[in-house]
């Protein structure tokens, strides 16, 4: 009876720690500052980070079509954590900036990236005719900001609105990118327990999450 | 009593087993793209043009799925004699303003003059996600 008992422990130990593991990766699905990180990143990977591999990311800059500090104001809001080296041609580039016609939206971000969480190109196009009219704000900061990892909108009035709200950089997308860029890519992050604890301040919760989903 | 154990070891060495080519499964690098700031239907439309070539066999629900086309080999696919493509191409909206855009392709190489299926091939999935990019302009 004690040598099954003690079977069953082994057994029950190997599956938590298969569970645990998430299948390779470091697993912060046990945090509860990363929620906002999920919200805006890794939950459009499966719950894994997304961001480039290394710093300094290359980009393009279109000859004229951004200017360096319209995106290098994302290396002082991430406290240097994101920085740029600044390149000639498309060629080689990880970020490449080209002008677009049409005058329905003042540009629009094609990010790339492996499954495992790794940002291999992002190409930003920004509408030559408005995207620096009175109709547009920051185009081309808000475009870099999707590039390097911010990958959905916010609602909080800031530049990362879908319609780059007033402008301004909001604390907490600056604090997501520094944090996406403290984690390897492919990072398992979870937003789940922050947001119970937050459903219900002072509860203990006795239920076992797994997530999100691995495959 | 050892052969009990080396039973029970033999059963743990297979959950641990089964664990792990689940999780080599997870880690392949398939490509995604993320089109943001673009609306839905222009990018759905972008994927329709750019896969048009392949003859689309069904598209709706976000789904897109070709025919079989053939092509030459490549001449890093040596010994294959024809390779014939079959495109999944998944157009996801996934928050406002946000899609994400997977291609799956099903492969078959001509050898010896049977069709074998081959693994996904990623260089079509890439080249097939560039031409979606392109098409959006």
């Amino acid at each position: 009876m004690r040598g099954r008992a003690s079977w069953g422990a082994i057994v029950g130990a190997a599956a938590a720690v298969l569970l645990l593991a998430g299948c390779g990766g470091k697993d912060h699905s046990g945090s509860t500052g990363f929620g906002f990180l999920f919200d805006h990143n890794a939950q459009f990977n499966g719950g894994r980070t997304v961001r480039w591999g290394a710093v300094p990311i290359t980009v393009f800059l279109g000859n004229g079509v951004a200017s360096a500090d319209e995106v290098t104001v994302w290396t002082s809001e991430t406290g240097g954590a994101v920085t740029f080296s600044f390149v000639g041609s498309a060629a080689g580039a990880g970020i490449v900036f080209r002008f677009r016609s049409g005058t329905d939206i003042c540009g629009v971000t094609n990010v790339l990236f492996t499954e495992d969480g790794f940002i291999t190109s992002a190409d930003v196009q920004v509408s030559r005719a408005i995207y620096r009219g009175p109709q547009c704000v920051r185009t081309v900061t808000h475009e870099s900001a999707h590039a390097i990892g911010f990958l959905d909108h916010t609602s909080d009035g800031g530049l990362m609105d879908p319609d780059g709200g007033n402008g301004e950089i909001t604390a907490p997308v600056a604090q997501m990118l520094r944090d996406l860029y403290s984690l390897a890519p492919g990072t398992v992050v979870s937003a789940e327990r922050r947001r119970l604890a937050e459903r219900r301040p002072g509860r203990v919760h006795s239920m076992t999450f797994v997530y999100p989903v691995r495959r | 009593m050892s052969g009990l154990g080396g039973r029970r070891w033999w059963v743990l060495a297979a959950i641990l087993g089964l664990g792990v080519p689940a999780c080599a499964g997870g880690s392949a690098s398939g490509l995604r793209l993320l089109v943001i700031d673009l609306p839905y239907q222009r990018v759905w439309d972008a994927a329709l043009r750019a896969v048009a070539e392949y003859g689309v066999t069904r598209a709706g629900d976000g789904v897109i799925e070709t025919g079989r086309v053939e092509r030459a080999a490549r001449p890093d696919e040596s010994g294959l004699e024809r390779v014939a493509e079959r495109l999944t191409v998944r157009v996801q909206p996934v928050a406002d303003r946000v899609t994400r855009v997977t291609v799956e392709v099903q492969a078959e190489g001509l050898r010896g003059g049977r069709w074998e299926p081959l693994p996904g091939d990623g260089p079509t999935a890439a080249a097939v996600l560039a031409r979606i990019r392109a098409a959006e302009s």
